[in-house]
């Protein structure tokens, strides 16, 4: 057998494991605390986020007071009772005061044994609330952990409080399922944007979930009269809206001109306003269009090969239609998808063995050939598309990170994104 | 809703049980689901008379599981099987588990308007997989099927025990049905409901008219409506849908408790017993008991409880372990037993009496009462999260929950894999992202230093970023229905990669160890087909040598050793020593001592060279040179000057060169004097606890770089900061010295609490630099200080006079001061 038979049967995916995504809901609650049920080997996983990629990580800390804790427990020796200790952690965890929600989870090993980790988070009745993510790493993958953490964390959420009529004042919206991976201010400028965008739209953002923010300030998405759905928590949105009552609208991400103005005015529409957007929100849309323009034809009828998460993929094909520049391929570090763009790219890989991705992707020639690689840190590390000009986005990136305001959401993100886009091109900063 | 579980052991006639009481529930009127948990799948056929495809492997959750709920002609009766993997592969437990999280997350129950669930669950419970049922919010009310033999009533007694584990979910045991071989076996069944504190719902005897009704895959109510087995069963039903929650929960009997009442003890007088109820025990009253006896927890190890017990002749390190586990020697209490630790060390058996009478004043606890005392309230550092967070092995240097060092102790040997070799790992997707460079804190990486240079900083990849150690990603569908052929094709491509001659390390991970996957089978039959053994390895044992591990690997590498080997043509041969070879190997060209070029081939290079030059110690490289006549040396590391010196005397002495100038370059000698004169006056920091003292003479620490000399040759001061109770002062500082020899140093300062090291660091003005593997320490740069590491010391004398250079513009940059101090 051959080093390419070999490599048949390991194919190295491109694809990221569910606690990850646990460990990305944690890291974007400033207060949020994580047992994980297993041996140390759990922990470098945080530094596939903290210092890596969010270099505003509070995950692990060199005074010791990690937000993730394992139990170091392995399958032998085995315990007579493991759930006893995995309990007795848990409670100390609960009641140290430095935490103001607990999540709960296992390695898969622990499912295979059938541990109750729902039982035993309900069993912790003091100190700060706890709750289980299920252990589904043999069958999930980290949106989908994500996803679930953040559902577990909206479980844990005070009652809410009874919503009042407030006759002649805006809407209160609350966005859930926002992927924020990271504290840089390429996410704290998205949010701004979203907040001033629905502003200018009549209506007010209370809450993003999850944002950074402590847990308790997440409560106050129980407030909203209308929650946002973003595709990365749509299980965590549908619980936040049963628990208050609210109105609930699935969206995908604001990303590009059109794309934002048509996802305001869906809001605005569910939120129970008529008529179309406000003037100063087209106004907006014109201007930040007036300063793109430019840069486009630098962009035109070029090609960007794609290599992220799918929902990022989701948003990022129309905007690059607006651009006027072809997404002729795309990897996908998840099986997860909703739907796929109008105009999928003629080739399009779900968790595929990075080597042959590149290899198909190093195929595609004539005018198909790509000029442009836009992903996450793995498509440049992975060489899947070699010397191309690279725009890191979404996650991990650790070769760019954000000191100064970068969104790609709204219409600023239109500008900032289609810049960074046009910049690459420009000065052919690959290959990495 | 009722939702009942029938549990028991394997041919007492539970399914028989089950699927006639689900026929009495639906001719009361209701419509009902009967659930078979079993991978035999049998629990539905007389409901359904044929057997009906199983759920189990299907993937899709809710929507699939519809599809595998048949209806029975039994009117108002449904079916589904759980199924399962084959007789002795997968794993049955965790298929169920799916199957009913499935039914859970799709609200079926609620959804298809079913008024009962009855579910037959696989004779005993083996694993938590097949407790799923009692899951939370999913079904409440156990029915445990015995006879009246002792091994029924043994597996009855055991499921009362699991039913108490499940209390906090609000399961309870309704009560035992049972199924008697003989009349008189039922009062044998009373006895024992009576000795657990529960109660018999009713009994049914052996009655020919059930075993025709198995005959035609009929009910037997529904067969025999007139039996006495029908009778029975009706009237059993009717208990089962009356019980509630018991007034005081049953209490499973103790294994001794158990042989008293099968010899004709009777057991003990039935007693309520507080069933676990949410939350754990109160924890007070046993850790005050333990800290009046002189114990306080050490750790956990093998799921024993290590504590140091205080004695009048010293403080000793014991085990207290439950008593089914404990090894010879140990001395029984209660349900624990009592020993010293090995590290004790045998004086310690001199004591062994006063140990006994310190136990004896905690007989009134039992084990878990003792465990309990673990969650004792005590802030972040409590105990059982710093014994449970507590890293053992390669990983020691951060405690979770306690405070990170700042100083790692590394590992005092290499254990690399032999070049050429196949690590392969059977394992899942969060197996293959346990490896990481980089980070926060760096604690994790294979280079635990910050390097100068964005460029050169580690960052991570997508693991296995190594072709060689490539990982076989099992998924839930394999472990539910066996993941032998998995296994299989990994080792042959691993066999197959690694060649004749090979080696081939397959490392098993901890889901399949849970799955008794028989990764032993597999290696000899890829043995017996590829001719290549297949070395098995556990899990995490990655970069640890055990030594029938050790053995294989310096046989594998003296082999290629041999059939490398040629006439050599350079001196030397720089063995491992990472990215920095070209200034040293310029250094020893500008010495008249030739080295080989990296090259591709590992084994070829070394035979190029007369002489090994190992840059750490390697046990099994230095085996495996030895076997194959090739000489090594393990010289002095070369950093500073003298270091340098030293490492180049070292090689030339054992090449026999005789007047060898080992002296640096004038030049050099004056530079690096210039730089000294600069570093009059500031001083470098060392923080570390009393009994790490030892890190600082080599072994493992700062990369096997000499620092602290490095940084006195370079004239900067030394200081240490050691966390010590001041009664141990004298001791640490002695320590200091001996681990120091021929560095001058003033008397460390001592502070007792980690949140005690700010003052004293800060006060020190003269410190500027402190060192820390953690990137960036914020203890720090809260004091004003900068933190270095060893990754910024280059080799040779040009990398000491850059080291020294780096060290003073760290020692001239205010950042941390300016900004950052608190």
């Amino acid at each position: 057998m051959n080093a390419t038979s070999r490599a048949d049967l390991f194919p190295k995916l491109f694809s990221l494991p569910y606690q990850l995504g646990v460990y990305l809901a944690v890291n974007a609650v400033s207060d949020a605390g994580l047992v994980v049920d297993g041996g140390d080997c759990v922990m470098p996983k945080a530094d596939f986020i903290a210092g890596n990629h969010d270099l505003r990580s509070t995950l692990l800390s060199p005074y010791g007071k990690h937000r993730i804790v394992c139990t170091m427990t392995a399958p032998l020796p085995q315990d007579s009772n493991h759930e006893r200790k995995l309990s007795s952690l848990l409670a100390e965890v609960a009641a140290d005061g430095g935490f103001s929600a607990v999540l709960v989870t296992g390695l898969p090993f622990f499912k295979l044994a059938g541990v109750d980790y729902e039982g035993v988070a309900a069993g912790i009745t003091k100190g700060s609330p706890v709750a289980d993510v299920p252990a589904l790493s043999l069958e999930a993958g980290w949106l989908e952990g994500y996803d679930l953490a953040l559902e577990a964390l909206v479980r844990l959420l005070p009652a809410p409080r009874r919503r009042g009529r407030r006759p002649g004042k805006r809407p209160r919206v609350a966005v859930a399922g926002y992927l924020f991976d990271r504290g840089e201010r390429d996410h704290t400028a998205n949010l701004a944007e979203l907040g001033r965008l629905l502003a200018l739209s009549g209506l007010e953002l209370v809450s993003v979930l999850p944002s950074g923010v402590p847990f308790r300030e997440l409560a106050r998405g129980l407030e909203a009269d209308l929650v946002v759905s973003l595709p990365y928590g749509r299980r965590a949105a549908a619980r936040l809206a049963a628990r208050s009552g609210a109105a609930l609208l699935e969206t995908g991400l604001p990303m590009g001109l059109k794309g934002t103005s048509a996802w305001l005015a869906a809001l605005r529409r569910a939120a129970g306003l008529r008529g179309g957007l406000p003037a100063a929100v087209a106004a907006e849309e014109s201007m930040a269009a007036g300063e793109m323009a430019p840069l486009l034809d630098v962009l035109a009828h070029r090609g960007a090969v794609f290599a992220g998460d799918p929902h990022l993929f989701g948003a990022f094909v129309p905007f690059a239609g607006e651009l006027r520049l072809r997404v002729p391929a795309a990897a996908l570090d998840s099986g997860v998808r909703e739907k796929l763009p109008v105009r999928p790219p003629q080739l399009l890989l779900l968790r595929p063995d990075m080597a042959a991705a590149a290899a198909a992707v190093a195929a595609l020639g004539g005018y198909d050939k790509p000029q442009l690689l836009v992903g996450n840190s793995f498509a440049a590390t992975e060489g899947l598309a070699p010397g191309l000009p690279f725009v890191e986005l979404g996650f991990p990136s650790y070769g760019h990170h954000c000191l100064n305001d970068e969104p790609f959401l709204g219409f600023s993100g239109a500008r900032t994104l289609a810049g960074r886009l046009a910049n690459a091109l420009r000065s052919g900063n690959g290959p990495r | 809703m009722e939702s009942v579980v029938f549990f028991g052991k394997g041919g007492v006639g539970k399914s028989t049980i089950a699927s006639n009481v689900t026929v009495v529930l639906a001719r009361g009127g209701r419509k009902v689901l009967h659930v078979g948990c079993d991978p035999k799948m049998d629990s539905t056929l007389a409901l359904m008379g044929r057997h009906i495809p199983p759920y189990a492997g299907k993937a899709g959750g809710g929507d699939r599981l519809i599809e595998s709920v048949f209806g029975s002609p039994v009117p108002g009766v449904h079916c589904v099987e759980a199924g399962g993997p084959e007789p002795g592969v997968g794993c049955a437990g965790l298929g169920i588990g799916i199957m009913l999280d499935a039914m859970k997350d799709g609200g079926l129950l609620e959804r298809a308007g079913y008024g009962a669930a009855v579910f037959d669950v696989l004779g005993d419970v083996v694993c938590g997989g097949f407790a799923a049922p009692l899951r939370r919010g999913f079904a409440k009310k156990v029915v445990i099927v015995t006879s009246e033999t002792p091994l029924s009533l043994y597996a009855a007694n055991r499921l009362i025990a699991m039913t108490g584990n499940y209390a906090r979910n609000g399961v309870y045991l309704a009560g035992l049905a049972v199924n008697a071989l003989r009349p008189e076996g039922v009062k044998t069944a009373e006895a024992f409901a009576a000795a657990v504190n529960t109660r018999v719902l009713g009994a049914t005897l052996r009655d020919p008219a059930v075993a025709e009704a198995e005959r035609a895959r009929l009910p037997a109510v529904l067969s025999s409506p007139k039996s006495d087995f029908a009778r029975r069963l009706v009237k059993l039903c009717s208990a089962i849908q009356a019980a509630g929650v018991p007034s005081s929960p049953p209490r499973a009997l103790t294994e001794e408790e158990f042989r008293s009442f099968i010899g004709g003890g009777g057991g003990p007088a039935a007693r309520p017993f507080s069933a676990r109820r949410g939350g754990v025990p109160s924890a007070a009253a046993p850790g005050k008991l333990l800290a009046s006896a002189g114990f306080s927890l050490a750790g956990i190890e093998g799921g024993q409880l290590l504590f140091d017990w205080t004695s009048p002749r010293g403080v000793f390190r014991t085990v207290i372990a439950p008593a089914a586990a404990s090894k010879g020697g140990a001395r029984g209490f209660s349900d624990w037993t009592v020993c010293f630790h090995p590290s004790a060390g045998p004086a310690s058996e001199a004591f062994g009496g006063e140990l006994l009478a310190a136990a004896g004043r905690l007989v009134p606890l039992r084990f878990e009462e003792i465990s309990a005392a673990l969650a004792a309230p005590g802030g972040w550092s409590g105990p059982a999260l710093r014994q449970a967070g507590s890293p053992a092995g390669e990983r020691s240097h951060l405690g979770f929950g306690s405070w990170p060092r700042f100083i790692f102790a590394g590992s005092e040997v290499d254990a690399l894999a032999p070049p050429d070799s196949v690590m392969a790992m059977h394992g899942d997707d969060e197996c293959r992202f346990c490896i990481c460079e980089g980070g926060a804190l760096g604690a994790f990486s294979e280079n635990a230093c910050v390097r100068p240079g964005g460029a050169d900083m580690p960052g991570p990849v997508l693991p296995r970023s190594d072709e060689r150690e490539p990982s076989t990603g099992l998924r839930s569908i394999e472990a539910v229905m066996g993941d032998d052929e998995k296994m299989l094709a990994a080792m042959r491509a691993a066999a197959a990669q690694a060649g004749p001659g090979g080696l081939a390390e397959f490392y098993v991970g901890c889901s399949p160890l849970l799955l008794a996957s028989d990764a032993g089978a597999a290696a000899r039959r890829v043995g017996a087909e590829t001719g290549v053994e297949v070395s098995l390895e556990r899990y995490c044992s990655l970069g640890r040598h055990s030594p029938e591990k050790a053995e294989r690997r310096a046989a594998f590498m003296a082999g290629k050793f041999r059939r490398a080997a040629r006439s050599p043509s350079r001196d030397v041969n720089l063995v491992y020593y990472g990215e920095c070879p070209p200034g040293l190997r310029a250094l020893l060209d500008s010495r008249g001592i030739t080295a080989e070029e990296p090259g591709e081939d590992f084994y070829a290079g070394s035979a190029a060279a007369r002489l090994q030059v190992l840059s750490a110690p390697d046990p099994v490289l230095q085996s495996a040179l030895d076997r194959a006549g090739l000489r090594w040396l393990l010289p002095p590391a070369p950093y500073g000057l003298a270091g340098t010196a030293a490492w180049l005397e070292a090689i030339a002495g054992a090449l026999g060169r005789r007047g060898f100038d080992a002296a640096p370059p004038t030049g050099t000698l004056a530079a690096h004097a210039r730089l000294r004169r600069r570093a009059a006056g500031v001083s470098a920091a060392f923080v570390l606890p009393a009994g790490d003292a030892a890190l600082l003479a080599g072994g493992g620490a700062f990369r096997r770089v000499p620092v602290p000399a490095v940084l006195a040759e370079g004239g900067l001061g030394l200081r240490f900061f050691v966390l010590a109770r001041p009664a141990d002062g004298r001791k640490a500082a002695a320590a200091l010295k001996a681990a120091l020899p021929g560095l001058r140093f003033p008397a460390p300062v001592f502070f007792s609490s980690p949140q005690g090291l700010a003052r004293p660091l800060k006060a020190d003005r003269s410190v500027r630099l402190v060192y820390s593997d953690i990137r960036s320490d914020g203890r720090v740069t809260a004091a004003g200080k900068t933190p270095f590491s060893s990754g910024i010391f280059e080799p040779g004398f040009d990398g000491a006079v850059e080291t020294l250079r780096r060290l003073l513009e760290l020692c001239d940059w205010d950042f941390n001061e300016r900004y950052f101090a608190r």
